[in-house]
């Protein structure tokens, strides 16, 4: 399995988990609303879970985004062949003996 | 090494791998507003708490494509190595307030 589709997989899990906190979240404000609480505190659970999913996330995020490229010149030269750089098009003769091989 | 002029400068970089760079960062930095920004409305922070919550995720942030993207050495692929800490952070904050205000959902 490639890495893009690891951060990916990541990511969907770290939103989810996300998800989750904020309804949570909403849930209990509701809840101490209905009971006449105030609120003052959050459950450790939530936080926690919000704040695990911020990181995975993060790690999804920046694996889904793909590889940096080098930037500088000489790297991307490195990878081509001296065919590639050193090309003459005008050396290039068509006006040459083996027209004559051609009759046999 | 010989110091060069701005026009030797330019032709030892290739234009296109320059952009590509800053697309994947400034991806990187704009998913991570959204995020932050929701986790911050979730927590319920106000105020500068807010503010330094954004600053400790986009340091870990930059941490962690200083880590795992250029494998610690970013002057292959940024002209400046601070580009990988500074790229789109500010950018980013104005994503992060919007998200940071819109899950807020204490009352």
């Amino acid at each position: 399995m490639s890495t893009v589709k690891v951060g990916k997989s990541l990511g969907w899990i770290g939103f989810l988990l996300l998800f989750h906190s904020a309804y949570s979240t909403y849930e209990h404000l509701s809840y101490l609303k209905a009971v006449d609480k105030i609120p003052n505190y959050m459950p450790i659970e939530i936080t926690v879970e919000c704040l695990v999913s911020v990181s995975i996330c993060t790690i999804g995020i920046i694996l889904a985004a793909g590889p940096l490229k080098p930037i500088l010149i000489k790297h991307e030269l490195a990878k081509k062949t001296i065919d590639e750089i050193d090309t003459h098009p005008s050396f290039n003769t068509f006006n040459h003996r083996g027209r004559l091989m051609k009759c046999f | 090494m010989a110091t060069r002029s701005p026009q030797n400068q330019a032709s030892l970089y290739v234009p296109e791998n320059i952009a590509h760079n800053v697309k994947t960062i400034t991806f990187i930095r704009s998913s991570m507003s959204a995020i932050t920004g929701s986790a911050a409305g979730i927590l319920g922070l106000t105020g500068y708490f807010g503010f330094i919550f954004y600053g400790t995720t986009a340091l870990f942030t930059s941490f962690l494509i200083w880590a795992l993207k250029t494998q610690a050495k970013p002057g292959i692929y940024f002209r400046s190595r601070t580009d990988v800490w500074t790229e789109g952070v500010f950018g980013g904050l104005f994503s992060y307030v919007l998200f940071w205000t819109l899950l807020y959902v204490y009352d």
